[in-house]
């Protein structure tokens, strides 16, 4: 279901309250019909989208990433998504791992690309901060539209400030 | 061993010079300090003169990327600019390549073997018999060479 991930990434990251029924009537039976989905013929309510997006059910459907947060929001990361930030985020270290040039790796093409992808991409890029390290200060600085890091004298401290913010805003 | 072989290969890819000089692994990689860093052995600070994103300088030299500041970054810790890398014992020497004009990187010459070591970005450190191994496209080239008596 190309064209749904593709709207979802594009317009949805979580929230809202009652859909379990929106969810069986609609995409389950689309689902398992294998139709393929048109976002604008079959979603006319955005509201219910994102609140089906909070639901098990749809996530599993769907096979969405859920990420669970502090605050108990719950925010959807695309498959496809997830994909090409991996690949990006991987070319990225791989061609910048021996410089020492903070500017010169945020830069790079694949730095570069993996900002464009937007805010959607924010949680993939504090997971891989949490898991693998690296520079992503510039990324998430531009993301997010502020630099929480600010002041710190550390990279530990830079990466321990992004991921308590991080997780105070649901994002891992 | 086949870990130590790829980094090698992934390090002779972008540094080709090393692949034909003697040079040895002597860290894991690790992004919290860089060559700077290592030049000045502190693995605490990632020293960049960019004024953002957990970054250190030193107090009194100007955050700039040019190689005069980075010269300065070792004058005020009592380096002297000379013109040779040859060993001196008892010489502690540093060494700022530059490509387009911008520091790159920065090598350390041991003063007690005369082996230089380097800190590869995010990467290894190294210990290699060669200052001039590391030239080429992705450094540059030895810009500037200072030196200071080794500190006990």
């Amino acid at each position: 279901m190309p064209e749904l991930l593709d709207f979802l990434s594009e317009k949805c990251t979580g929230y809202h309250s009652t859909a379990d029924e929106w969810v069986s009537s609609h995409f389950e039976d689309l689902h398992n019909s294998g139709q393929s989905w048109s976002a604008d013929e079959h979603i006319r309510d955005y509201d219910s989208l994102a609140q089906l997006l909070r639901r098990p059910r749809a996530i599993r459907i769907l096979g969405l990433t859920p990420v669970a947060s502090r605050a108990k929001r719950v925010k959807l990361i695309a498959p496809d998504l997830e994909v090409r930030f991996r690949k990006l985020a991987e070319q990225w270290r791989r061609q910048t791992k021996f410089r020492s040039a903070i500017e010169d790796k945020a830069i790079h093409p694949a730095y570069q690309s993996i900002i464009a992808m937007g805010p959607q991409v924010i949680p993939l890029v504090l997971r891989d901060l949490r898991d693998s390290r690296g520079h992503w200060f510039w990324a998430l600085h531009y993301l997010a539209g502020k630099d929480m890091a600010e002041g710190s004298t550390t990279i530990d401290q830079a990466r321990d400030t992004w991921l308590r913010w991080g997780e105070d805003n649901g994002y891992i | 061993m086949a870990h130590e072989d790829a980094s090698r290969k992934e390090i002779e890819l972008d540094l080709p010079g090393l692949g034909i000089t003697n040079y040895e692994i002597v860290s894991e990689e690790d992004e919290r300090y860089n060559c700077v860093s290592w030049a000045n052995r502190d693995k605490k600070q990632f020293w960049w003169p960019f004024p953002r994103y957990g970054t250190y300088w030193p107090p009194g030299v100007k955050r700039d990327r040019t190689l005069d500041a980075f010269i300065k970054v070792f004058e005020v810790q009592s380096y002297q600019q000379c013109d040779t890398a040859d060993f001196e014992p008892g010489v502690d020497k540093v060494a700022i390549f530059v490509r387009n004009e911008k520091p790159q990187h920065v090598s350390r010459q041991r003063a007690e073997d005369g082996m230089w070591t380097s800190k590869l970005g995010d990467g290894h450190d190294i210990d290699h018999e060669s200052l001039y191994a590391l030239e080429g496209d992705y450094y540059g080239t030895v810009a500037q060479i200072l030196k200071r008596k080794r500190r006990p």
